[in-house]
């Protein structure tokens, strides 16, 4: 489906992965964002991707080692940068696009770069 | 279908099946009781075929593996907890198998057990490091097959075939004291926890995506499933009646993992049993790479990194660091010297606690016509993955009072 | 405004009567139509099979840290607008819904 068709944000969007339009992973939605509010239009805005999403959905306890095991950024995948949702979101970008990269290619200098059939 | 796309089953099935708690196990429930838990070997089997294949067709179907999808069921909390609890079971079972290739080498050889430790974890890292996924899973599977050394073993010692096959109906025997009762049952939940353990099912999956499955390859995933978990319980089976034949009646209590291999030196000898050592190094070692791979699957999966050995290793930073962070951890267990015989109770345990968990959610999935479309479950699927979870759930719930009354099936 | 700011809050009209916890969002076009209220047992989140109270957000009066605040009854339509039980053709006569 697409993100303007009928769909259901907590069973059908929240806690999907991520696929860039490489068909890469890069993350999982762990929050989304509106705009707008109470007496007016609640519109979707962006889908929040990282461990600082978690900041409303954990104790604060839980929260604590998060943050000391992985930080608390997050990054905003805006609404219109997602063609469609299925048992996974696709995007229209790529991750790097989108600064949904950067863990990876932190992660990638500590790897040599050889060796692998 | 090309025979070689059964090694994803065979490895699973065999690193699965006759890893190091399996062996121990199978050759202690043998002595312990005869044949009369060879019908839990069988209704376990038909437990981990059904969650298997489901898991693969999910896998086909909804392209993604059971871990993703678990979160987007089980949401943050509950997902989380998921996790850690199988990470633990599945570190400790790593750790188990590592210490099993170790005094295997040990058997073999006579090399120092924390020395071969530590080897052994670097080579089998290397392995991993050089060799692409469909390569990993031929190599140790396809090496693994030389446990088939224990199914020649019970043929070559005339068993009573009768006995073996009464053994399928299930039963308690009888005149056993309370304790032996209590025993029995513990034999019974911890062949159900090794034979279904969680692993198993999160390696496949996500092996079947590294193999790059679609809808077309739902009937590779369902004769996969079928032939490779047949094998292991087969092979699991023949060890446990050779125990019967062989240790039972001289009240032998297998308890170091060894002695299983005797089973194959009595009828042919030295070749016997260095067949049998070689199978259960490949096999253990196959089982070692599972348990690592299948946690580093779970951790990269739950948080959306890019996973996978078909790519290469700095393809996938996150997920190669993190397997090779697992091996470390699961090496430094080992080295504290701690009992092979004691991380293999312990893995048993918390992988029976995590099971229900575990499979709740992929029986959800696999029910849900919106992820499955036409490769939903079937009322056949519907009904025995709802009787195997179940039978699991209770495990579950026996499974700590069982272990401490019986003092970890010591009696 | 978050998802998680609604999820699991609990829903309470201008009368104080308290009518469950939201267990669902629903959107369409991009815009939020309508939460979804009720007990939200375990089982249902997990079977994704969930029931209870459909509140259009036009219903929505506050969303605070504890709760969400709603009018039970959705607004008076205006006159001339469609009816569910039918419209008027331009024949003046009603169709048969």
């Amino acid at each position: 489906m697409r993100p303007d068709s009928p769909i259901k944000l907590v069973s059908e969007l929240l806690d999907l992965p991520l696929l860039d339009v490489e068909g890469d992973y890069c993350g999982v939605v762990d929050d989304v964002e509106f705009k707008g509010g109470p007496g007016k239009e609640l519109e979707l805005k962006a889908l929040l991707v990282g461990p600082g999403a978690y900041r409303t959905r954990l104790p604060r306890w839980g929260m604590w080692f998060v943050t000391k095991l992985a930080g608390d950024r997050v990054a905003r995948v805006p609404i219109d940068k997602v063609r469609s949702v299925s048992s996974a979101v696709h995007l229209e970008c790529a991750a790097r696009d989108l600064g949904l990269h950067k863990s990876e290619a932190a992660a990638a200098k500590w790897l040599p770069r050889w060796g692998a059939l | 279908m090309n025979p070689l796309e059964l090694t994803l089953g065979i490895m699973t099935a065999v690193g699965g099946f006759v890893d190091i708690s399996e062996l121990v196990f199978a050759a202690k429930a043998g002595s312990k009781f005869g044949y009369a838990l060879i019908w839990v070997f069988a209704l376990s089997t038909i437990g981990i075929i059904v969650f298997s294949e489901m898991c693969g067709r999910v896998a086909a179907t909804a392209k993604q593996p059971v871990f993703s999808l678990m979160r987007h069921r089980l949401g943050l909390k509950l997902g989380l907890a998921t996790l850690a609890a199988s990470f633990v079971a599945n570190l400790i079972t790593c750790a188990a198998e590592l210490g099993g290739v170790a005094l295997v080498i040990n058997y073999l050889t006579g090399a120092p057990y924390m020395l071969m430790a530590v080897v052994l974890t670097l080579l089998i890292v290397l392995s991993i490091w050089v060799l692409p996924f469909q390569w990993i899973e031929r190599t140790y599977g396809l090496l693994g097959l030389f446990m088939i050394t224990f199914a020649a073993a019970l043929v070559a010692i005339h068993p009573p075939w009768g006995h073996i096959a009464g053994g399928f109906v299930p039963q308690v025997p009888h005149g056993l004291s309370k304790k032996e009762l209590l025993t029995f049952g513990y034999f019974v939940v911890a062949i159900v926890s090794a034979v279904m353990f969680p692993y198993e099912v999160y390696f496949y999956s996500s092996g079947g995506i590294e193999e790059g499955w679609g809808p077309k390859d739902v009937l590779t995933n369902r004769l996969t499933a079928l032939i490779g978990m047949g094998l292991g319980s087969t092979l699991a089976i023949s060890i446990l009646a050779n125990s019967a034949q062989m240790f039972e009646p001289a009240n032998v209590d297998p308890a170091i993992p060894g002695s299983a291999a005797l089973q194959a030196a009595i009828p042919f000898g030295k070749w016997g049993l260095i067949l049998a050592l070689m199978g259960m190094f490949f096999a253990v070692a196959g089982a070692a790479v599972e348990t690592c791979l299948a946690n580093a699957y779970s951790i990269a999966q739950f948080f959306g990194w890019v996973w996978g050995r078909h790519k290469k290793p700095w393809e996938a930073p996150r997920f190669t660091i993190t397997w090779i962070a697992i091996f470390a951890i699961a090496l430094a267990i080992v080295l504290t010297g701690i009992d092979v015989m004691t991380l293999v109770e312990f893995a048993i345990l918390f992988s029976i606690l995590v099971l229900p968990l575990t499979y709740l959610p992929l029986l959800l999935l696999a029910n849900d016509r919106k992820y499955m479309r036409e490769y939903v479950n079937g009322a056949l699927a519907k009904a025995l993955g709802w009787f195997y979870f179940a039978v699991i759930t209770l495990a579950a719930l026996a499974a700590l009072p069982l272990y401490l009354l019986t003092s970890g099936g010591n009696g | 405004m978050l998802l998680t700011d609604l999820r699991d809050k609990k829903v309470k009209t201008l009368d104080g009567e308290t009518l469950g916890r939201v267990h669902e969002v629903h959107c369409d076009n991009g815009r939020v139509t309508a939460l979804m209220c009720g007990p939200g047992s375990f089982i249902e989140r997990l079977t994704a099979q969930k029931k209870g109270r459909r509140i259009p957000w036009v219903c929505v009066r506050k969303v605070s840290d504890d709760e969400v605040v709603v009018t039970p009854d959705p607004p008076q339509r205006s006159s001339g607008s469609r009816t569910r039980k039918g419209t008027r053709r331009a024949s003046g006569r009603r169709s048969k819904r």
